[in-house]
């Protein structure tokens, strides 16, 4: 029942904008609300055919037995649309881009998953994820040093009393010249918390965001045909023609896959706008630092299957 | 298309990871964008106007328009950081000799502050003035429960309604909160919309919640649990994994005899009998 109540949302909303596309396409005037809403029982009725029979003492136990069952989604899923009649951004919508080869030839097509690859975009989303990875590679080592650690000042440099002067009682201390510095900056660690949900729709947002854009591409693999730079600036060129710009980052499925691996890493060390990153590691920091972000398929495939494990596995919400 | 349901799970991560999008999802139901991809929905539009940076804008034919997403475009939502409180650093701050914490005294110094309450040696407010009311030891309080919930449930799924509901129902769905009191009074409000024909085990109902469901076609069957008897109704597991057997149902004191229908078997019948 939980996991019914919480599936409602996104399915209704993926078959509202699948019906309401729908119904944009069937009647061109403006007015195809009223068949959006004539259909929003049916998928409703659809919705409630998902959940049989679970009951609601044994609802993690329900939960895991309709996650054994396969279940078919394709009345209530809209169909994968191919990614040029994406018209709005954020509805969950699987998409149908091509696979190129390395000479940017199309030899076959790639679903995206819409609950990654197009979740609505959420800049403060990735602002918090990008802070949270500067802050956690700075390195810390700062330092000035305080009253008592400057060398010097033990002796008290005038009489107390009688030199017609202020009291002091050390060189060394702070309002002196060369005295220590209050308060200064000590080695620590910058790092802060984020949520690992945070950090996962980050990662989600910025791949929806590189669909959007239309600068994610997906390629069969990336290892080239000989490890020389020449080669991988050819292959780089022809997969970005007629881009503005050359920035682009590689993802393969991992450091000694069979897509790129060691090959494509040693051919593109010398390019200092190309960077290769095993699909393990694949952060927002590092695409939105790129123009083009390029995956290979089983590095998509892997990056997807990663993404939709439950971050905590015996928990009911994923 | 087959799939395995473990698609399900992480759409509906997707969905609760954006609260954001929440709003969106209602809006979907609106009218469809437009026919040609040259102009803009007027939802779109209105969302933009409210400065909704993170909804990229418009249709893919306008690529130009596009705000491309970039290290340098970044930014929080506003107000969802306060800049730090810098004190004792000078006039012009507004925070600098005393640093806020006004002249002298304990208050000023570092290290621990008088209590909370403590006026310095005289008689605190709480201690002048003179005790009201008193505490009841002999109270029943009853989990309200009103027939619009217990309509919303029914309709939502969330309640069995091939058989008897019981309080343990109740709870286990989430329809009544974790605190139970002395079981669960039915109330009426919701009365006139309540046409869910269901059967209800419950501590008490009120009249006009009674005669809304039975209107509706339902029953509800006034039980009575003491304290033990509730707690081995809402978790019998607690008792197996003691080791223990379940409670004998109790009668009702002498004071409360004739309040309830019938003494809450333990565990409950919930087979709807033909009376019913």
């Amino acid at each position: 029942m939980a996991l019914r109540s919480l599936l409602a949302g996104p399915l209704l909303k993926r078959a509202a904008a699948s019906l309401s596309q729908q119904a944009a396409a069937a009647s061109s005037s403006s007015s195809s609300s009223p068949a959006a809403l004539q259909a929003l029982p049916a998928a409703w009725a659809a919705l409630r055919c998902l959940g049989t029979s679970a009951s609601p003492a044994a609802a993690a136990a329900a939960a895991e037995a309709v996650a054994e069952e396969v279940v078919d989604l394709s009345d209530i899923l809209p169909a994968p649309i191919p990614i040029e009649q994406q018209q709005e951004q954020g509805y969950y919508q699987d998409l149908i881009v091509p696979v190129f080869d390395l000479e940017r030839r199309q030899v076959g097509s790639y679903t995206l998953g819409g609950d990654i690859f197009d979740v609505p975009i959420r800049r403060d989303i990735l602002h918090r994820v990008v802070r949270w990875q500067l802050a956690k590679r700075q390195q810390g080592t700062h330092k000035t040093l305080g009253r008592s650690e400057v060398r010097g000042g033990g002796r008290k440099p005038r009489p107390q009393k009688g030199s017609g002067q202020s009291r002091q009682g050390t060189i060394r201390a702070p309002q002196w010249r060369g005295g220590g510095v209050v308060h200064g900056p000590v080695p620590r660690s910058h790092a802060h918390d984020l949520p690992k949900r945070v950090r996962r729709l980050g990662l989600q947002c910025a791949l929806s965001a590189k669909t959007w854009e239309r600068r994610l591409l997906i390629v069969e693999g990336l290892r080239p045909a000989e490890p020389r730079t020449k080669t991988a600036l050819a292959n780089v060129d022809a997969l970005l023609a007629g881009a503005p710009r050359r920035s682009v980052l590689l993802c393969d499925s991992s450091k000694a896959g069979e897509d790129g691996g060691e090959p494509l890493r040693r051919s593109i060390a010398n390019l200092p706008w190309v960077d290769a990153i095993p699909q393990q590691g694949l952060n927002v920091y590092s695409i939105l630092q790129r123009d083009y972000l390029v995956l290979t398929r089983a590095a998509a495939d892997l990056l997807t299957e990663r993404l939709r494990r439950p971050i905590k596995p015996c928990s009911e919400t994923p | 298309m087959q799939r395995r349901a473990s698609l399900l799970l992480s759409l509906a991560r997707a969905w609760s990871g954006s609260a954001a999008a929440s709003g969106l999802g209602s809006l979907s139901a609106l009218p469809a964008p437009c026919s040609s991809s040259a102009a803009v929905s007027p939802v779109l539009e209105a969302l933009q106007a409210a400065g909704r940076r993170w909804l990229t804008a418009g249709p893919v034919a306008q690529a130009a328009e596009r705000e491309f997403i970039t290290l340098n475009t970044l930014a929080d939502n506003p107000g969802a950081t306060h800049s730090v409180k810098r004190v004792g650093r000078g006039i012009g701050s507004g925070l600098g000799k005393t640093a806020g914490r006004g002249h002298k005294g304990q208050k000023a110094r570092n290290g621990r502050k008088p209590r909370l309450g403590f006026e310095g040696g005289q008689t605190p407010l709480r201690l002048r003035v003179p005790l009201r009311g008193f505490h009841n030891p002999h109270g029943r309080w009853y989990r309200p429960l009103n027939l619009d919930t217990l309509q919303r449930w029914v309709q939502e799924g969330r309640l069995p309604t091939d058989r008897v509901i019981t309080m343990k129902d109740l709870r286990d769905s989430n329809c009544v909160g974790r605190k139970m009191g002395w079981g669960v009074r039915l109330l009426g409000r919701g009365a006139g919309r309540f046409d869910s024909p269901v059967h209800l085990q419950v501590s008490g109902v009120s009249d006009s919640a009674r005669a809304a469901i039975e209107k509706a076609g339902g029953s509800v069957t006034t039980v009575y649990y003491n304290q033990l008897g509730l707690r081995a109704l809402l978790k019998p597991d607690w008792f197996a994994a003691k080791g223990r057997l379940l409670p004998r149902p109790a009668r009702p004191p002498p004071k409360l005899e004739g309040r309830f229908d019938q003494v809450g078997e333990l565990p409950p019948r919930t087979e709807i009998t033909a009376a019913a």
